[in-house]
């Protein structure tokens, strides 16, 4: 009996919840957060026909995309393979979001937390870059190359900067299991108490929130896609469906990045974790506050060049993630 | 909601399942709802090269090669430079010189270890 219980709830985490429904539903709602967002800053509407305030536009948007469009039927290159990592992605985040405390069916050990990079930092890039590849084009491939260029400094930035709390909770509380995402989410809210971790803490929230916007492509390290120069960069060949799955993915990688930000560096639930409802409405909060960040950094600067897009994001995401590892170290040899 | 303790190997497998199943799911749910009718347009046959046709570019397939050194440069401009210009600037002595104290340092490193 106990083992149809578990296969059930294996299932239903994958599939419905906090798997791939809730992460469509979520990711196309955090889309329609920032877009609507982003045209307030710039004095336009925003998505306004859809649904109230046209929450429902990117929905309409995705379906129109799937439903209506064809696939391109491309000669120098693999469509299906394409579509075969597209899936292989949203996978990816699918699975690492059976990490997070919000799940249903949660797995937890000691040291989870490389399980979280490899899903998050190795599939999820991989898809992203071999999608794109899979339709060759000069203008793609130039676009790959710039986004992997960012990549290699934003995703160990990203890391280094989630093992701080990850390690500072694990030195300073009995939370078990040690090095775990659960773990932390539980106990970060306390970090944020001490004015000695506080400091690592700060500086890892910001190189976080740096490594996140370079990860995703958004001003000012939109240069992998720009516009007008690059045509579209990544995504020139990608139309009808297989567009649609491109910005399903980049859209989820925008969702679990920021609710990884929301619990395991800001502490989900807290100060409500006893409580359900007020607990799921402090993570959204927090999740939201996030999001809005992202979104006035995304509207508040220009493209960068790749060059100064690469030593930004060393040195507001690598640099103060380095030293807020340091600091923990020091932190921790001193506890 | 329950908590499965597994041991690392058993969580990698297990996590990896899950990988496996939503994407098995995430393609057949793709599959099912694209539009069927094939795209019979040449146009999307075709690279789109800012609306040239493809015969004014080289190659469409950009070897390997280009993404490398395009990574290269464009991760570590200043790296790239450095090694080109002083590391691999093609005088001979400058090559021994760096050889040397490479090796030397290493050597240093080593001393240094097992004298401890």
């Amino acid at each position: 009996m106990e083992e149809i219980t578990l296969i059930a709830l294996t299932v239903f985490s994958t599939l419905v919840f906090p798997g791939l429904l809730t992460l469509w539903i979520a990711s196309m709602l955090s889309e329609w957060w920032v877009r609507k967002l982003f045209a307030r800053t710039q004095r336009r509407m925003g998505p306004s026909y859809v649904g109230p305030l046209g929450i429902l536009q990117p929905f309409a948007d995705f379906l129109k995309l799937l439903l209506a469009k064809t696939e391109p039927n491309y000669r120098h290159g693999s469509v299906k393979l394409a579509r075969i990592f597209g899936c292989v992605g949203i996978g990816a985040i699918t699975a690492s979001l059976l990490l997070l405390p919000i799940s249903p069916l949660r797995i937890a050990f000691n040291f989870d937390v490389i399980l979280l990079i490899y899903f998050l930092g190795v599939w999820v890039a991989i898809s992203e870059l071999l999608m794109s590849t899979s339709l060759t084009n000069p203008f793609t491939i130039k676009g790959v190359s710039r986004f992997s260029s960012m990549l290699v400094v934003a995703e160990p930035a990203f890391f280094t900067a989630t093992i701080v709390p990850v390690y500072l909770v694990s030195l300073t509380t009995k939370g078990e299991p040690v090095f775990s995402v659960s773990t932390t989410a539980e106990f970060a809210w306390s970090l944020w108490t001490n004015p000695l971790t506080a400091i690592p803490m700060i500086l890892a929230t910001i190189a976080a929130l740096v490594s996140i916007q370079s990860k995703l492509m958004f001003p000012p390290f939109n240069i992998p896609e720009a516009e007008q120069e690059l045509i579209a960069g990544v995504v020139t060949e990608f139309s009808g469906p297989l567009l649609a799955l491109f910005n399903f993915l980049h859209d989820a990688d925008l969702y679990v990045l920021s609710l990884i930000v929301a619990v395991v560096f800001l502490g989900g639930p807290y100060p409500f974790s006893d409580n359900l409802v007020l607990g799921a409405l402090a993570t959204t909060a927090k999740y939201l506050v996030i999001l809005t960040i992202i979104t006035i950094l995304k509207s508040s600067f220009g493209r960068f060049r790749v060059e100064q897009g690469v030593s930004t994001i060393v040195k507001y995401g690598l640099i103060p993630a380095l030293v807020a590892l340091a600091l923990s170290i020091i932190i921790g040899g001193l506890a | 909601m329950s908590t499965l303790n597994l041991d690392p190997w058993t969580a990698t497998l297990f996590l990896s399942g899950v990988l496996a199943l939503s994407t098995l799911v995430m393609y057949l749910v793709y599959i099912t709802l694209s539009r069927k009718t094939p795209q019979t347009s040449s146009e999307y046959s075709e690279p789109y090269i800012g609306g040239e046709p493809a015969s004014v570019i080289k190659s469409v397939d950009v070897s390997v090669r280009n993404l490398f050194w395009g990574v290269v440069r464009g991760a570590g401009r200043r790296l790239y430079t450095f090694l080109r210009d002083q590391m691999h600037n093609g005088i001979l002595n400058d090559w021994g010189v760096y050889m040397l104290s490479y090796i030397g340092l290493l050597t240093l490193i080593a001393l240094i270890y097992f004298m401890r």
